[in-house]
This record gives C-alpha cells, structure tokens and sequence, in this order.
C-alpha cells in the first residue's frame, strides 16, 4: 500500500517533495493524510489538530492547514487556536459577509484564497459535518487541479468529523465557537439540540435561532428513525433561565417517549407530566410535535397550544395548516389532543417557528411578519441558495429588522420532503450546500478512490 | 390599583362579582405587581369579570397569569370571566386552545348577563 517506505524515518510521514512528481504518488500521498489523521484522532487533542493535520496533509501536498469555525450565529469564522499562537491578530476573525472566506462558507464552495505564487496557492475549503456547517479550511496547496481539490475535500471531511468527536468534551472548542458570552440558558440549549443542518436523500432539514447568545425558552428538535422523521419545536413561556429550563424538560420528556415508542400525542402528555411534576402548573411550554413519513409524505402533528406549521410548495403556493389546539404542556387544561395528517408532495417544505420571527418588536407595527418571512424563504430559494444558508440570511434579517435586539427568541425549523428513497442525490447535495468534490457519483461511474 | 405599566381598576363589585378592567402591556415585569392585586379581589370576590379591551400586549407570562388566576378562582368556588380581549390577547387566546377553557364574552355587559342568576 505504501510506496514510500523507503523515504526512512517515521512511518506515515514523508516529505511533501517525495510525493509530487507523479499523478500515482499523489493518490498515495493522499490515502496517506488520510490514514495518518485517522491514526493521530484517536490521541489528539483538538488543540492541537491543526498541527497534526498540517502534518499528515503535506504528504498530500497540503504542508499548512488552518482551522476557521463558525460562531454560533454564523456571523464569523474563527481560527482555532491558542491565543497568541499562530495567525496575525486580523487573521484570527472573519466576517462570514464581504469575505472571501465567508462565500467559501454561505456557497459551499472552495475558493482561491490568495493569488497563486510559486510554492502554490492557498484555498477555502467548506468545513461540513454530514451537512453541518462547522467553518471552513485554509490550505495552501501545492498543486492547483481538480485532485487537489478532491484532496481538500475529503481532508476537511475527515477533520469535521474529528471536531464533531471532540465536540461534546472540549471547553477550547466551545470558546472558539462563541464570539460573545453565552447566557445559561443558551449554554444549556445548544448543547441539547441537533445539529442545524441535516440532509439526506428523503429530506433536507435545517434551523436557526436568535439571539443565538442568549436564548430564553425555544428549543427545535428532530431525529431520523427508519423511514420516520420527527420534527418539534418549543416555546417555554417567560426569559429567564426558567424557561430554558421548561424547554429541556419538554424536549428530554418527548424524546423520551418517543424512544420507548410513544406517539406524538403520548410524547405531549410526557412533557405535560413532566412540566406539572416540576413546576406544579407555575410553567407552561407549547410547542409543535410532528413526524413525516417519508415514505409517503404524510406529516403528522399535534398541535400543544403553538403556531402551526406553514408549507410552502413551488414558488408561490403557501398555506398554514389547521389543527385544533391542545392546551400548551404544563397547563392541565383538559383539551384533547387532535393528531391532525397532511398529505405533502416531493419537494414541500414545512416551516416550523416561533413567536420571535413574527412577533418580535411588540406591538405588531414593526412585525417582521409570517408574510414576509415566508416571501424571504421562497425568494432564495429561487436564487439556488442551500437551505442553511437561506435559513442563515433569513434569521439575519429578522434580526436587523429589529436592529439586532430581539425581544422573544425567533426560531425556524425547515424541513423539505424530497422523496422516498434515502441514497444521496444531486438535489439534496445542492440543497445541503455539500461542495461539489464530495457529490455522489452517478450510478455506474467508478470513483478515482483509492 | 396600580403595578407597573400593568394596571387593574375595579369599576364595580357586589356580593361575590366583581368587575375589573386591566389596562396596559401584559408580560413578564408587568404581571409581578399585577397577579397579588387580582389574587386578592378575587379573595374577596371569587366571581370577577376581567375587562381585557384595554389590554395592548400580552405574552406567555400575561396568559400563565391569566390561567392562574382563573384556577385561583376555581378553588375559591368562583369564576374568572373574561370580556372584551382585544385583538394581541384574543390571537393568544386561540393560539393556545385557551379561549375554550375561559368563559369568554365580547363585552362586559354579556359577561354580566351570563353570570348565575344568584351573583348577578
């Protein structure tokens, strides 16, 4: 396998000069960055996974890889690394708009990231985990072709996936991805929630929230499960950490009883329950529960006293759904809960929100508005934008609307039903903002993997 | 009576019925002054007509309020009636299924006129 023994010294590592000079070392060289990282995960901290990426890559013709993530509010990216070490101060944080770096980021795209000089060029390369957008990759490249983009990509798939790992263990990780404090609710949320983005060949789904800082009680949910796909959001009632607190309760109970088999009115009742063993009935949350069946589309919800859903279908077509309401969990007010069924078709998107996207503002002059809001989607949607970065640019106008002071948390939760079949498309790599390289191959084309 | 932006004026009260009218935004820093002034009319008359059309914001606190109270005057064996909520407070009514568990009336008059014939 490895042709390259004979460099001497340490194993998995060779001088980016031994691998250059023909198109068969380099696929060498780049199985070799592979494998290296993939030998190096198991012990790295991630403090130190530039430098070991870095390493392993200039095998590959990479010999520097720098690590950008995304703040929580998809505003800026970020260097991961040790204060003072490294990058010049101005380097360190990158505005997401009017950069290079940031179109690398909001188009999934691999961009040129300086002229190219002797020793190569150096590129941005989108950082995604499954469809999540983490950041985005500087490498400098010593060659400039379709195989080293190819080797770009599947570098920055390997290096999402090591973060992703370290993710729920690492406080260096987390300072990195916030570019303000965090409230404690916020703190708690985030850690709580799935990732934005999720993308497969039956659905794309994505969410966004604001103030991503300082969160009160919205919290979204979802969860593939077989041919199911689960869908929620939640409103805990009042701003304080209460209501963060309401949320989690919500959304641990439901998960819960989904887990064991509950349906979703059972998941209600379960948040119900567990809100009222709390709170006595001081604490209410609302909130949507639902589950699309991907097989044939049908969206199930129940309604807990919250806005419902609106679909969207085509570029024009928008209807907000109907189901009788059940008293918002926590309330004990004795309403039934209706399982209320509609009938999608491939392509539909549902959108779930919250009183912030409407709302927010006060006293209804100065209302974002559903009509508005739903107007945004749809237009960007027609420019060919991904779903996160529509959701990204939507969320960002609700909030300067508001001159960037929200008085209610704003969410969305999008959920786009392609089809039945769960094998990666075209249509869900571009609505995922999957970069090109990392596209599925036609059926019956041979990859040039290794 | 006054709390904070949040007002709550006795217009009227007989035997156990009273009639109350709130004016003002209904949230979170409101509500504090306002729910122990409605806790305490309803103490002494556990029949209260709400008149809500002065009412111009209402959020999740304003409705958590609204549906203690109405349980306070439940275990105090009376009513919690509302009248004349405006348009922000009836949209959060219905949203949440709550204009169904609420005797709810257009005005103050109706809500009067459909109290039982021995508070009246």
């Amino acid at each position: 396998m490895d042709a390259g023994t004979s460099a001497g010294g340490v194993p998995g590592f060779r001088r980016e000069s031994d691998v250059v000079s023909s198109g068969l070392g380099r696929e060498a060289g780049g199985w070799r960055m592979l494998s290296g990282l993939l030998a190096d995960s198991h012990l790295t901290p991630v403090e130190l996974l530039p430098a070991r990426a870095s390493e392993n890559a200039a095998a590959a013709g990479f010999p520097r890889v720098l690590i950008y993530l995304a703040d929580l509010q998809r505003q800026v990216l970020r260097l991961l690394a040790a204060e003072g070490a490294g990058a010049e101060e101005d380097d360190r944080q990158l505005s997401v708009q009017g950069t290079v770096a940031g179109r690398a980021f909001q188009h999934g795209q691999i961009l040129p990231a300086g002229p190219a000089g002797e020793e190569g060029r150096d590129w941005w390369v989108p950082l995604l985990d499954g469809t999540e957008r983490l950041g985005v990759l500087r490498v400098s490249a010593v060659h400039d072709d379709e195989l080293a983009r190819e080797g770009m990509e599947r570098l920055a798939s390997l290096l999402a996936l090591i973060l992703h790992s370290r993710r729920e263990s690492s406080d260096f990780l987390a300072r990195v991805e916030r570019a303000e404090p965090l409230n404690v609710a916020a703190e708690m949320q985030w850690q709580l929630m799935p990732p934005r983005v999720y993308a497969d060949g039956r659905v794309v789904i994505a969410a966004a929230m604001e103030p991503a800082y300082q969160i009160s009680g919205d919290a979204f949910d979802y969860a593939t499960d077989g041919p199911l796909v689960h869908l929620s959001v939640f409103d805990a009632m009042g701003h304080d950490t209460a209501a963060g607190l309401s949320a989690n309760l919500a959304v641990g109970a439901c998960r819960n009883a989904r887990r064991h088999g509950g349906d979703l009115v059972a998941c209600g009742e379960a948040a119900e329950a567990a809100l009222i063993e709390q709170y006595g009935q001081r604490r209410y949350v609302t909130g949507i529960l639902a589950t699309l069946d991907t097989r044939d589309g049908t969206l199930s919800w129940v309604n807990r006293g919250h806005h419902p859903p609106v679909i969207i279908r085509g570029n024009r077509w928008t209807t907000h759904l109907r189901c009788p309401p059940a008293h918002p969990m926590g309330t004990d007010l004795g309403l039934d809960s209706h399982l209320c069924r509609e009938q999608l078709q491939p392509g539909d998107r549902v959108v779930f929100y919250t009183d912030g996207i409407t709302e927010a503002g006060g006293t209804g002059d100065a209302q974002f508005g559903l009509e508005h809001f739903t107007d945004f989607l749809i237009r960007h949607h027609a420019d060919g934008l991904s779903v996160p970065e529509t959701l990204r640019r939507v969320i960002r106008a609700v909030l300067e609307h508001h001159d960037g002071r929200l008085q209610d948390d704003a969410t969305v939760l999008f959920c786009q039903w392609l089809g039945p079949r769960p094998d990666p498309t075209e249509e869900a790599a571009d609505l995922g903002g999957v970069p090109e390289p990392g596209r599925p191959a036609p059926a019956g084309a041979g990859g040039r993997t290794p | 009576m006054t709390s904070n932006g949040l007002h709550l004026d006795v217009v009227e009260t007989r035997g156990p019925l009273a009639v109350a009218a709130a004016r003002g935004e209904m949230d979170l820093h409101t509500v504090a002054g306002f729910h122990p002034q409605a806790v305490a009319l309803i103490d002494d008359h556990p029949y209260v007509i709400l008149d809500l059309s002065g009412v111009t914001f209402c959020d999740s606190s304003g409705l958590n309020t609204l549906l203690r109270l109405r349980r306070h005057a439940d275990e105090n064996g009376g009513r919690l009636t509302l009248a004349a909520p405006a348009g922000r407070i009836m949209r959060m009514l219905r949203l949440t299924g709550a204009d169904t568990v609420f005797p709810l009336y257009a005005s103050v008059t109706e809500a009067k006129a459909a109290q039982p014939p021995d508070i009246r």
